[in-house]
């Protein structure tokens, strides 16, 4: 044991412990003003010291930073709940009153039940508030009612999205994601961003695909942040790490992200990193801008590519230039993520590309449930798996059995056979046949 | 302007105001509560703790007077106390005394040439034996605990406390003489 209060203050410092010897020696020390100010040179020296020579306190800084914003988004849904929306305040509720809170429940259920039998129909998503919304690479009306395949974008505020009346997301700003999914198992692709989800339960799945992998819910309230580190001007495109963190508000969820799976519990929350690999997709070229040095590929959507002087052209084993890509082509594209472009280090010109791009601007059929009616716009939206939009013109023929019927005739919800031609993106319909229609209890 | 678009844009405004006080003052703090409490061991709980009642009080409508960070380091002083009293099992008036001395240290260290001392304390690193040098190596670089240390070292715990203490007080002397003009031994 050592009795020189300077050397115990060090121990302190050291996150040692003391005696209670010690304890009562450096009290007595510090008790004296005089002692104190020296106490107070000592530990300003020592920090300069600790400063100059320390290492991180933590691992890895940005994940640390990133665990602390996922505590703030929980912090800040907590602070959102009402002083009516809390528990006390409802356990503060007296006898009469409780049962007439428990009858006016159950006749709500009942009401809603009623109500749900008489429509039987399933919400659009819609999606409110600082927001836009790109369809096809291309920034559209930001209309509150979202297709399936939509990117939403949120600005400098918050938006809300609401699929299948039973998930309320909340997506932080500058948060990106793409809305899938289908009735009764929605899903978004979070590109980047947090998203706070509240999912009420029973009323059906909801997944939210990242980079990563997959979270799953099937009632629960959690946070999701997608960090997507963006690259400094002029930086070279190189492999970048992506962070994925899953904070749990309420109830459980399952994960399946960076090659880890397993469940999350309220109040918990995980970081998962892993460095992005380059990716390939392949499509039918839709556009070739020489000048731009960019490239628009058709994937499941158009996917728009930047071309450097590193990216390798090639077809078989003959080198290319961009010139040499021709619209309507069959190309395999391998890419990294540069912040939002998408950086083409080899382009591949594959064989038989007419053929296939033949069939993907030639007729087609496609049946499926009405989702929307534009009488006025001549547009028929139809759910196949994804919604699609059709267009309909003076030369549709549009029957139901032998019966001639107009657009008008078509509500949402009959089952319906269409045939189009596609160009581009453009589907017109050639013949629309109603099978089945609108069932009304 | 409407109720619900004020309420976005003040949403707005809190976020970004965060977010910037996180980018000032996210390291320099986990450095802080690293010092304060002497190893890795609850750094981030407390950072994040003083941080989260820093988004607490935007909430509140409450902006920060001055430079934010000072208010940081006073409420990471006010965790460091509990964690003090708490895990350390500090008596109350000893925590205290403490968390008096290092106000005390940090207004002093707010009054000085911060890089002036830095290098003061460079030169004063230098002029350290190789044997000393590496003990604070292992206390600081490795962030080792002393019991480690001293296992590592083989060395009694209380011989090593003594050394570590005698380097520190030296590089302490040999500033404060480069600042008094005098030539360190």
């Amino acid at each position: 044991m050592t009795t020189d209060w300077r050397e115990l203050l060090d121990c302190v410092l050291d996150g040692e412990e003391l005696t209670p010897e010690e304890m009562t020696a450096l009290r007595e020390a510090l008790s004296d003003a005089e002692r104190r100010d020296r106490a107070a040179r000592q530990v300003q020296s020592r920090c300069q010291l600790f400063e100059e020579l320390s290492a991180p306190a933590v691992d890895d800084i940005s994940i640390s930073r990133d665990r602390l914003l996922a505590k703030v988004v929980l912090r800040e849904k907590s602070l959102a709940v009402g002083p009516s929306q809390r528990p006390w305040r409802r356990l503060a509720m007296n006898r009469p009153q409780l049962w007439f809170a428990g009858a006016t429940a159950v006749a709500l259920t009942i009401v809603v039940l009623g109500l749900t039998a008489l429509r039987n129909r399933y919400p659009q998503p819609t999606v409110e508030g600082d927001f836009q919304v790109v369809r096809d690479g291309q920034e559209v009306s930001a209309d509150q009612r979202v297709e399936r395949g939509e990117q939403i974008i949120a600005g400098q505020g918050e938006a809300e999205l609401r699929l299948g009346g039973y998930c309320h997301l909340v997506m932080k700003p500058h948060t990106e994601l793409v809305v899938n999914g289908q009735p009764g198992a929605e899903e978004v692709e979070l590109r980047s961003g947090t998203l706070a989800s509240q999912i009420v339960p029973g009323r059906g799945e909801f997944t939210c695909r990242t980079p990563l992998g997959i979270v799953r819910v099937l009632g629960t309230e959690f946070v999701t942040t997608v960090e997507d580190p963006r690259l400094a001007k002029g930086e070279e495109p190189m492999e970048r790490t992506i962070l994925v963190t899953v904070a749990v508000v309420s109830g459980i969820v399952a994960f399946d992200l960076a090659g880890q799976s397993g469940t999350l519990s309220a109040g918990a929350s995980q970081t998962f990193s892993q460095k992005e690999e380059a990716q390939t997709k392949t499509g039918v070229v839709r556009s070739v801008d020489v000048a731009g040095k960019k490239i628009v590929v058709m994937v499941a959507r158009e996917l728009t590519f930047t071309v450097t002087e590193n990216t390798k052209i090639h077809r078989r084993d003959d080198a290319k230039n961009l010139d040499d890509i021709k619209v309507g082509a069959n190309v395999r594209v391998t890419y990294t993520h540069s912040g939002d472009n998408r950086v083409a280090s080899e382009i591949a010109i594959l064989a038989e590309e007419k053929e296939k791009s033949e069939k993907l601007e030639g007729a087609q059929t496609k049946e499926g449930e009405v989702k929307k009616v534009d009488v006025a716009g001549n547009k028929l939206v139809v759910m196949v798996g994804t919604e699609l939009t059709f267009t309909v013109t003076e030369k549709t023929k549009i029957r139901q059995g032998s019966d001639v019927k107009k657009l008008a005739d078509i509500k949402v919800g009959d089952r319906v056979k269409v045939s189009y031609n596609r160009t581009g993106d453009n589907r017109v319909a050639t013949n629309i046949a109603i099978r089945e229609a609108e069932k009304k209890d | 302007m409407g109720a619900t678009t004020m309420k976005k844009v003040a949403n707005s405004d809190r976020q970004c105001a965060f977010q910037r006080m996180v980018d000032d003052h996210y390291e320099p703090l986990l450095s802080y509560a690293h010092f304060l409490l002497g190893h890795r061991e609850q750094v981030e709980d407390v950072v994040h703790q003083a941080f989260i009642l820093a988004f607490d009080r935007l909430a509140d409508g409450q902006m920060f007077q001055g430079d934010p960070g000072k208010w940081l380091r006073g409420t990471v002083r006010n965790v460091v106390h509990d964690v003090w009293r708490q895990k350390r099992k500090l008596p109350q008036d000893v925590a205290d005394l403490l968390q008096q001395v290092v106000l005390q240290a940090d207004e002093a260290g707010d009054a000085m040439d911060r890089s002036a001392v830095g290098e003061a304390l460079r030169r004063c690193l230098d002029r350290l034996a190789e044997d000393d040098r590496q003990l604070l190596g292992q206390r600081y670089e490795t962030g080792r605990r002393i019991t480690e240390i001293a296992r590592r070292m083989k060395l009694n715990v209380a011989t090593l406390r003594v050394r570590l203490f005698r380097v520190r007080q030296g590089l302490k002397s040999c500033i404060e003489a480069q600042f008094a003009g005098e030539v360190p031994t």
